[in-house]
């Protein structure tokens, strides 16, 4: 199964974000099969960590905090190292209408983009920037669409689509709406807050 | 520039050695690599190896290189793609990375089947050589196709679905593979393969042509799709035109005439939709309506291919189409993978630079311009051709999403920047782009 485009943009700008230093070691974090998969096709030389390992890298990818476990990983990752970038994903309320969530759900109990935006409060790590995907005028161009759809015009269904994907990928408030979000957190030189 | 077999064929031979020359500068040291500007969704994130349809028209290329021109390096470039597959090959028989425009999936349709048919094709030109390495392509191509029809064969229906779970039918997609089918048919002398699979593809790709409607502009026209009984109101002239060397190789295996009359009333309604200026419309809806934008460049090596296919039995003339191809060739070598991408939502083209996807040159569609091309050289032109000439740098003015810049390719790097920021810079061969501003997190 292909997924949904929430999730291939997910995993798609973690791996371009985290990968903008190209020398730059990289520590990923994924435990269930499906980022697993997901993410080592995209890094196929980088190993993937159920837990961070000992050693600090600049560059971390997390798919992605869970409930009962989040707290000991972020405070297992903040380790003293100059400068760190942190990318997250997150699966919100929505994300369980998608279809991997029938097959391979991407986690079991998971902290969602509030929960992670709270999580990361108060800590070193501040964040820069919160993408959501598919949320707000994405919906609803892509309900459009639908609709132009049932009235028998797919040229104009079609536009519609084509102007819906052209807005699917969010920031600010808006990204918190998303049924799927990555998060970019940075600690250490001007990024250290709390 | 218009050309044909007999008028420039040296000028053709130069076009064909750039276009090699900048295929060479995509390759990893595992596969061809690069972005992807498609009609669905581009891929602008991944840009590592793709094992999918581009090596369909990489390796058929190479092949018409060294039939026409005796030269054992184009066989060696040839069995180079091919190891790329055969190294990307899964256990279960599937492909790496294998969806083009979303890539880094396996289980691509029809790109999987596409790699099949690459190296069927070089194991007729390997065994004629009496070169022993035609025995591990043909595994793998065998275990290509036996996955596809594992995993997608709907043996109620008697055709192959879009994907395993939904009862599909892409004719395009299904064409390809029976043209798999076929060569391994003959290549393994298994003619059951064609009364049991082969056939009853072709009789439902035809069974999605239009033959008698009430708009004679759509006679000839082939439905994108079906899901169960429904199609899909929808003609691509490029997919439609991917469904005739299956249905002309079809007449010639099993002697069928609905078949070759198929083809000609395909090629037919494609080309009435042809503008002037050789370009084709991308999409065609019923009473008359189109999203003509973007119009398709590299990938019309398709399109011609089937017009050359069907030469003696339709009298339209490729050359404003070979034109558009050509002309729409980079400095670099690669050619332009469309114009109009910017009118893609509002379907009108402004008085502005193109869109960054209209010039992006994309491995799986100047595959498709490689292999026309190289099918047009004379003996003489092909013994001239080269893939090692430097590239020449482009530099355009385009646009993405409202911002104008700058797109610069040389055999290093390919880029979009706006003065001095960087908005996107791809090292050649790298799976990730090493900047990507937010203006490009679209697909």
């Amino acid at each position: 199964m292909l997924g949904s485009l929430e999730y291939q943009y997910a995993l798609d700008l973690c791996v371009v974000m985290a990968c903008a230093a190209p020398l730059q070691p990289i520590t990923v974090i994924a435990h269930t099969p499906f980022y697993c998969t997901g993410l080592a096709r995209r890094l196929p030389y980088t190993p993937i960590n159920a837990e961070p390992p000992a050693s600090a890298t600049p560059r971390l990818i997390w798919a992605e905090p869970e409930q009962p476990t989040a707290a000991a990983v972020l405070a297992q990752l903040s380790q003293p190292i100059p400068l760190q970038r942190l990318c997250l994903i997150t699966s919100n309320r929505l994300a369980r209408r998608l279809p991997e969530w029938r097959t391979a759900p991407p986690a079991h109990a998971p902290l969602g983009i509030t929960g992670t935006l709270r999580l990361l409060r108060g800590t070193a790590w501040q964040v820069t920037q919160v993408y959501g995907f598919h949320a707000g005028v994405s919906i609803i161009y892509g309900v459009i669409g639908q609709v132009w759809h049932r009235l028998h015009r797919p040229d104009l269904a079609d536009r519609w689509h084509f102007r819906m994907q052209a807005a699917y990928v969010q920031w600010g408030w808006q990204a918190r709406l998303a049924p799927v979000s990555v998060v970019v957190a940075m600690r250490g030189q001007g990024g250290v807050r709390g | 520039m218009t050309m044909n077999r007999s008028d420039a064929p040296h000028d053709l031979a130069l076009v064909v050695s750039r276009l090699a020359a900048w295929l060479q500068s995509m390759r990893a040291p595992h596969g061809y690599t690069g972005p992807v500007a498609h009609w669905w969704q581009s891929s602008l994130h991944y840009t590592g190896i793709g094992i999918d349809w581009r090596y369909e028209g990489i390796i058929t290329g190479y092949i018409y290189l060294y039939r026409a021109s005796g030269n054992a390096h184009w066989l060696a470039r040839a069995s180079q793609a091919a190891d790329d597959i055969v190294r990307a090959q899964l256990p279960d028989g599937s492909l790496q990375a294998s969806s083009f425009e979303r890539n880094p999936h396996p289980h691509g349709t029809p790109h999987e089947a596409a790699c099949a048919l690459a190296l069927l094709r070089l194991v007729v030109v390997l065994q004629a050589a009496a070169d022993l390495r035609w025995q591990g392509y043909l595994a793998v191509a065998g275990r290509i196709i036996g996955r596809q029809l594992s995993r997608l064969w709907d043996a109620s229906a008697r055709a192959v679905r879009d994907a395993p779970d939904v009862p599909s039918f892409v004719p395009n997609k299904a064409a390809t593979l029976a043209e798999a089918i076929i060569l391994l048919a003959q290549i393994s002398h298994s003619p059951t393969l064609i009364s049991d699979y082969v056939v009853p593809i072709l009789d439902t790709i035809i069974a999605h042509q239009l033959t008698d409607c009430t708009d004679p502009r759509y006679v000839g026209a082939i439905y994108q799709n079906s899901f169960g009984a429904q199609p899909v109101p929808k003609f691509f002239p490029l997919y439609i035109a991917r469904c005739i060397p299956a249905l002309v190789l079809g007449t010639q295996v099993i002697g069928d005439p609905r078949y070759q009359r198929a083809a000609l009333h395909a090629l037919t309604f494609v080309l009435r939709w042809r503008t002037p200026d050789g370009s084709l419309p991308q999409v065609l809806y019923p009473r008359w309506r189109s999203n003509p934008y973007p119009h398709w460049i590299a990938a019309t090596g398709d399109i011609l291919r089937a017009m050359d296919l069907l030469a003696d039995q339709h009298p339209a003339d490729p050359a404003p189409t070979r034109a558009w191809l050509v002309q729409g060739q980079l400095p670099s070598g690669g050619i332009r993978t469309a114009h109009g991408f910017a009118a893609q939502i509002h379907q009108r083209t402004l008085p502005a630079p193109p869109d960054l996807r209209d010039l992006l040159p994309v491995c799986g569609w100047n595959d498709k311009a490689f292999a026309y091309l190289t099918s047009q050289l004379t003996p003489s032109a092909a013994q001239t051709v080269r893939d090692d000439l430097p590239l020449k740098p482009s530099t355009h003015a385009c646009q993405l999403r409202g911002v104008l810049g700058t797109y610069e390719e040389d055999q290093q790097q390919l880029s979009f920047r706006q003065g001095s920021r960087m908005l996107y810079l791809w090292r050649k061969g790298a799976s990730v782009p090493e900047v990507c501003d937010p203006v490009l997190y679209v697909k």
